[in-house]
């Protein structure tokens, strides 16, 4: 097993390597470069020969890789071209939020997910397995953004702007928060505190509506899944077995059949993360949740190289990083299965 | 049937009819949906029709669209019912391959359906220059009829904020979202095939590596790769052109699912009996690869690109919506979505008429994705199939 994990781990720096040589090579093939930014026409050729070489433009390529790569192996993704922050502190505030979010959608996706598939897989060809087909389909078929949008018309007209829906944080509490940043940076002790009840109301609240058009529209792969293994596994002896002993349905169903039908679906995990990043970026920007997807957006737009280079590799750490627990949660799940 | 020379008119003569009376319904909603699409514009539209011909079809778009709907007026209702002629039945032995997957197809419901309304759509594609209303960007009166709702001041489904037609530009948006995600999976699937076969035939390093490289591009999440390939050449491409850049930068980021399938299904195919027997024979590698193993693998292709058309337009829909996509004025689905996002409390029907309508197009692709995927796939039993009492029928062959 460790052996395993290292060797996959291995396999995972590798990759990311590549896909830093991927963004790179793409940022080259590009003709715009950083320098574009700060340069108008009219200025004279030794002002534009200076912002070059500031930015270090003037090197060939291969160099610039080999110092932006050995600062992003030490966390330095150097500077934000737009509001000068280091950009790994943009990163660390950023990463938690997006991990919440899809965290929460994730468990929304399995959760609904294999519920469905269950109950289809129990009343097979039934009039209720074929309308929740559809339903999930229909769901399955949902452009995430405009879910989101119709969340928010619903929402909107329901609470009558009651419901927060913008942002991470509700007015009193971000003002809180942000005398207590304050203080802090300067060494002084917190003027007031936040309650955690208080302070996880407010953020649940906010949360609700993204994670919800983020962790709806997938349910229906994970429930065909979770139906057509549930429809395997009940015919099996050892189910039948179970209904022998006299067992109730109930606990033939969730204790006994579950627990192997769950082990395709747990490979759907690794496989659903790509999808929820590719997700988060829409959502988050149209909910204003301080994420990852957010930065990105927002970097790509302004073409803040730097940016975009680093939110773009740590997605694709976090997509190689789940399927790795996709791997392991699935010889757990599963004894029968060994990794060498 | 009908004696030699002399043809019996009844209903069953009329393609379409004899469907809807008989079965398969949906099959024959779909020639009537099509003909009363075609007969639409013939009547109402007659005055177009004989303005096309003082047309160019190459000077303007106008032109092109304006031809290209009198072509599928004049073309599609005789090929139409060609197509939905009534045959003899086959024998009930001897039919072949692909008429037993047009015999599965027929008892699948969900799949007509999702044909029906896909070959509808399309129609509505090629018809465009006559269907809609009005233009794309007319603009009959920006300050007294913006923002109608539907069904009022003449408008079907309501104007937008420069008082244009919103149902003549979701009929031109179509036309960007329908050719994007055919077009994007086409290329993507003949990529993934390619890259597959290859893959899977040559084996060893060849293997290793391309493979290597399709787990690198799905390491990377596929909207962002997406937009940062856009962002990063969109502003120095002709906005004429920016078509064309999104979809290859579609087909370049969506070919992988594809590799991935044929190359397993060539891994097995490989060491098949009738392969051996063609290389024993001295068959080149070239048509070994294209006209012994390809063939084989074409039914999970088919099945993995009519899901993909589906999400490409889903794709194309974000895109648009981020402001990446096909320049304004000319409508897309996704864009429409965006300009009606400010107006989402005061006009509810510029936002929710065009994602509907996006929701709709991918449900059918889905749809008939997932029927023909029963269909292609003779070890499946279908539910229908079962309830006709065919089962035995179906393990026999």
């Amino acid at each position: 097993m460790t052996t395993f994990i290292v060797r996959r781990l291995l396999i995972g720096v590798i990759l990311l390597g590549c896909v830093a040589v991927l963004l790179f090579v793409l940022q080259e093939l590009s003709p715009y470069t950083a320098a574009d930014l700060y340069i108008r026409p009219d200025f004279p050729p030794v002002a534009i020969d200076q912002i070059t070489k500031q930015l270090g433009l003037d090197r060939p390529p291969i160099e610039r890789f080999g110092k932006w790569l050995w600062a992003a192996c030490q966390f330095n993704f150097g500077r934000s071209l737009h509001s000068g922050e280091p950009v790994s502190e943009m990163v660390l505030t950023a990463l938690p939020n997006t991990l919440l979010l899809s965290v929460v959608a994730l468990v929304m996706i399995f959760v609904f997910g294999v519920l469905v598939g269950v109950f289809q897989a129990v009343k097979q060809y039934s009039t209720s397995d074929v309308g929740l087909t559809f339903v999930t389909l229909f769901f399955y078929s949902m452009p995430s953004f405009w879910l989101a949008l119709m969340l928010v018309m619903i929402v909107s007209w329901l609470a009558g702007g009651q419901w927060p829906i913008f942002g991470m944080h509700g007015d009193e509490i971000q003002i809180k928060l942000s005398a207590i940043q304050e203080a802090l940076s300067h060494g002084r002790a917190p003027p007031t505190s936040i309650g955690f009840f208080e302070y996880w109301t407010d953020v649940g609240q906010h949360l609700l509506l993204p994670a919800i058009s983020l962790g709806i529209p997938p349910i229906a792969g994970v429930a065909r899944y979770a139906r057509s293994s549930m429809l395997e596994v009940v015919t099996q002896d050892y189910v039948r077995t179970a209904r022998a002993k006299g067992l109730s349905n109930r606990v033939v169903i969730f204790r006994h059949a579950l627990r192997n039908a769950l082990i395709p679906v747990i490979t759907l995990l690794g496989l659903y993360l790509p999808f929820l990043m590719s997700g988060a970026v829409l959502v988050e920007s149209i909910f204003g949740w301080p994420g990852m997807g957010r930065l990105i957006v927002d970097a790509i737009f302004t073409m803040d190289f730097p940016v975009v280079m680093a939110t773009s590799l740590l997605l694709a750490v976090l997509v190689i990083l789940g399927n790795l627990v996709a791997d392991i949660l699935y010889t757990t799940v599963d004894p029968r299965i060994r990794y060498g | 049937m009908a004696e030699s020379g002399k043809i019996k008119l009844t209903w069953n003569t009329f393609p379409g009819i004899w469907q809807l009376r008989e079965g398969p319904r949906l099959l024959g909603l779909m020639i009537v949906l099509a003909w009363m699409q075609c007969l639409y514009c013939l009547v109402f539209r007659f005055d177009r029709i004989i303005a096309t011909f003082g047309m160019s079809p190459f000077a303007n778009r106008e032109g092109f669209q304006h031809w290209q709907a009198l072509l599928t007026v004049v073309f599609v209702p005789p090929l139409l019912a060609f197509l939905g002629r009534k045959t003899p039945p086959l024998p009930r032995y001897g039919k072949s391959n692909w008429a037993l997957v047009r015999e599965r197809f027929n008892y699948s419901g969900t799949a007509q359906f999702g044909l029906c309304f896909i070959v509808q759509l399309y129609l509505v594609f090629f018809l465009a220059a006559y269907l809609a209303p009005m233009g794309f960007d007319t603009q009959p009166d920006a300050v007294m009829l913006r923002l109608k709702p539907p069904l009022e001041a003449g408008y079907l489904l309501g104007s937008d904020r420069y008082s244009r037609d919103v149902l003549s530009r979701l009929i031109y948006g179509s036309r960007i979202s329908l050719s994007i995600g055919i077009l994007a999976v086409s290329l993507s699937a003949t990529i993934g095939t390619l890259v597959g076969l290859i893959a899977g035939y040559y084996g060893s390093w060849i293997d290793t590596l391309l493979m290597r490289l399709v787990d690198l591009l799905l390491s990377v999440p596929r909207l962002v790769l997406l937009l940062v390939m856009l962002a990063l050449f969109k502003a120095h491409v002709d906005p004429e052109w920016l078509i064309y850049l999104i979809i290859s930068v579609l087909a370049v980021t969506g070919w992988m699912g594809t590799a991935r399938i044929v190359r397993g299904e060539v891994l097995s195919l490989r060491e098949r009996d009738f392969v051996q027997a063609g290389r024993a024979l001295g068959f080149g590698q070239i048509r070994l690869i294209f006209r012994h193993i390809a063939p084989n693998c074409l039914a999970p292709v088919i099945v993995s690109a009519t899901l993909g058309v589906g999400g490409t337009i889903l794709v194309e829909a974000a895109l648009s919506f981020l402001g990446l996509g096909v320049a304004p004025p000319v409508p897309t689905w996704g864009g429409m979505v965006t300009d009606g996002k400010e107006y989402l409390t005061k006009a509810w029907w510029l936002t929710t008429i065009p994602g509907l309508l996006i929701v709709f197009t991918v449900t059918c692709f889905n749809l008939l994705g997932d029927g023909l995927r029963d269909a292609l796939d003779p070890k499946v039993v279908l539910h229908k199939q079962v309830e006709h009492g065919l089962e035995e029928e179906a393990e026999a062959e």
